[in-house]
């Protein structure tokens, strides 16, 4: 699971890895197509290519957070290097490293942000976006990504049947709006 | 339909509810014509798991009729008739290609929860919490059955339900704690709990080889069944003085070869640790109470097995880990692989090796689920196993 560390400059480091039975070069295709990325990413809305630029528009409680972010580092098949740009409201940069499995075929994925922590009512709305951190949205997203890239679709149980006294206590938005989510790439496994 | 609802602690309702429909291309819906009330079900009935919910459908141990599959299900018919295994998997993942099943990477969309709830991201289970996908169960008239290419086992028709239901979780997972036993011919197994699953544990022990089983429990009934439906030597709890030294005297001194706990985080004990248990519990400085394992571990012999198939779910106190080491014990333990026993064990049922009927002792209609709890949990009425059926729409 995810490590979440803050340095001595306040600048907060996230990092986590996970194991994909998928080739290299496939797994940092499926990565480098930002624009994909909203189909495992829970809470991005939308990424739109433009050039070496990218613009992300992410939901969050009380409103969407946007900001531009440029890929530092390309290097096919093994790592995609990024930073936000101009006024981003959260600073940060990341670095995302595909290497071989140790342990039979696949792919082990290495992420690491480093971000600083935004304060005041943006700060709160992406804190509960966050839930309890963003290493843990971030396991969360891989393992959906694992999901999609392995099976071809992402588990859920969104729309099944449930009693009357069904609390909303539990994150049901985590499963929101994703029936529709399949990866016509994996073979076998219609969309 | 009807389905059992969890409303709370020692709270079941039953409810009308929307029949379920195909979410994803590899689901599958299928009539549920028996289900069972498992031993783990009462876990959750008496508040063990925090990521339950109120409205959650209950129940794992299900089969019925295939009447709908999804537009990329290739090896399921509808119409087949199917048992279906009570923990969700893939069929593709790192630990599906293993057989080990129950590691499922790919099932479980709520995996994160269990990572942080538990420690590690849990496979699927069906009705059994959100930490663990959060899947309507199948104590209800249909169920919807998610990777249904992978789990539903095809069964013939001509056998009766009552023969192969238990396919979908106990006898499996008694199977698994046998053959995690590593039995040698001649051995010597003892068995606590005589429950569902210590049963078909002790059975699955003659057929794996051992010689002698012995069925530790305090509930008369069940001490009974061990005895004549399993050839067991049976030792009652409650009117022995110390049972770790009444099994040393049953074996020479030397203790059993292998020993299965077949009770889990929810044990019955007597004396000083049954009360330390219980109150640390009640304070939750503890989740589990050990007291069955802690008496296997002291009478198992050196160099020998313990089996564990009952459930664990998070800390436990005071073992006698000096005793495990001083022994060199080998543990093996955990959630059964339930895909990979369900074929072999429907050869010994349908060659009449292994009839389980004899663990039902209630059959009952969907509606008396409230009271098929309360029965099953207070082990009234010699209640050892509650078959469901739902009623005919």
């Amino acid at each position: 699971m995810a490590q979440d560390i803050q340095d001595s400059r306040g600048v907060r480091v996230v990092s986590t890895a996970i194991t994909v039975r998928r080739p290299q070069q496939d797994v940092y295709e499926a990565w480098r197509k930002l624009s994909e990325l909203p189909r495992f990413m829970q809470h991005v809305e939308s990424v739109t290519e433009d050039g070496e630029q990218s613009h992300w528009v992410v939901n969050a409680p009380g409103g969407s957070v946007e900001w531009d972010a440029e890929i530092t580092a390309d290097i096919p098949g093994s790592v995609i290097r990024w930073q936000s740009v101009g006024d981003a409201d959260v600073p940060h940069r990341g670095e995302i490293r595909f290497e071989p499995s140790r342990q039979g075929s696949g792919t082990e994925i290495f992420v690491t942000v480093g971000y600083r922590p935004p304060g005041g009512r943006l700060g709160i709305g992406i804190a509960k976006l966050m839930g309890q951190g963003p290493g843990r949205q971030m396991d969360i997203d891989l393992h959906r990504f694992k999901q999609l890239m392995e099976f071809g679709s992402i588990a859920t149980t969104h729309g099944q049947p449930r009693g009357a006294a069904q609390h909303e206590d539990w994150k049901d938005e985590q499963q929101e709006s994703e029936r529709e989510i399949s990866n016509p790439h994996v073979e076998g496994v219609p969309a | 339909m009807k389905a059992v609802c969890f409303s709370g602690l020692r709270d079941i309702s039953v409810e009308t509810v929307p029949d379920p429909q195909i979410i994803l291309p590899t689901d599958a819906i299928v009539r549920v014509s028996s289900t069972a009330i498992c031993g783990s079900d009462l876990h959750l009935y008496n508040g063990y798991n925090p990521a339950m919910k109120k409205g959650d459908i209950l129940g794992h141990e299900f089969m019925g009729e295939v009447v709908d599959i999804g537009s990329a299900v290739k090896k399921l018919k509808v119409g087949d008739r199917v048992v279906v295994p009570f923990n969700i998997a893939c069929g593709v993942c790192y630990f599906c290609e293993r057989e080990e099943y129950s590691a499922c990477e790919l099932s479980n969309p709520n995996a994160m929860d269990a990572a942080a709830l538990i420690g590690y991201p849990a496979a699927g289970l069906f009705g059994y919490s959100h930490m663990f996908g959060g899947y309507a169960g199948g104590q209800a008239e249909y169920v919807r059955v998610p990777f249904a290419d992978v789990g539903p086992l095809v069964v013939p028709d001509g056998v009766p339900d009552d023969q192969l239901l238990f396919l979908s979780d106990i006898l499996p997972t008694g199977y698994m704690a046998a053959e995690n036993c590593d039995l040698r011919p001649g051995a010597t197994v003892a068995v606590w709990g005589a429950g569902p699953v210590g049963l078909m544990a002790a059975l699955s022990a003659q057929l794996l080889g051992a010689d002698r089983v012995i069925c530790i429990d305090e509930v008369p009934e069940r001490l009974e069944l061990a005895s004549t439906r399993c050839a067991a030597e049976t030792i009652n709890f409650a009117e022995c003085d110390d049972v770790v030294e009444r099994i040393k005297e049953l074996t020479g001194g030397r203790g059993p070869d292998s020993v299965i706990d077949a009770v889990g985080l929810e044990a019955h004990g007597t004396g000083l640790m049954e009360l330390y248990d219980r109150t640390k519990q009640a304070l939750r400085l503890q989740t589990d109470r050990p007291n069955a394992l802690r008496e296997a571990i002291q009478a198992c012999r050196p160099g020998g097995t313990v089996s564990i198939p009952g459930v664990y779910a998070g800390i436990i106190d005071k073992m006698p880990m000096g005793s495990a080491f001083g022994k060199g014990l080998t543990f093996k333990m955990g959630q059964t692989h339930t895909h990979k026993y369900m074929p072999l064990l429907l050869d010994h049922v349908l060659a009449g090796e292994i009839d389980p009927t004899f663990i039902i002792s209630h059959r009952l209609q969907l509606d008396e689920a409230p009271d098929a709890y309360r029965a099953f949990n207070d082990k009234d009425d010699c209640c050892t196993k509650v078959v469901l059926k739902p009623v005919p729409a």
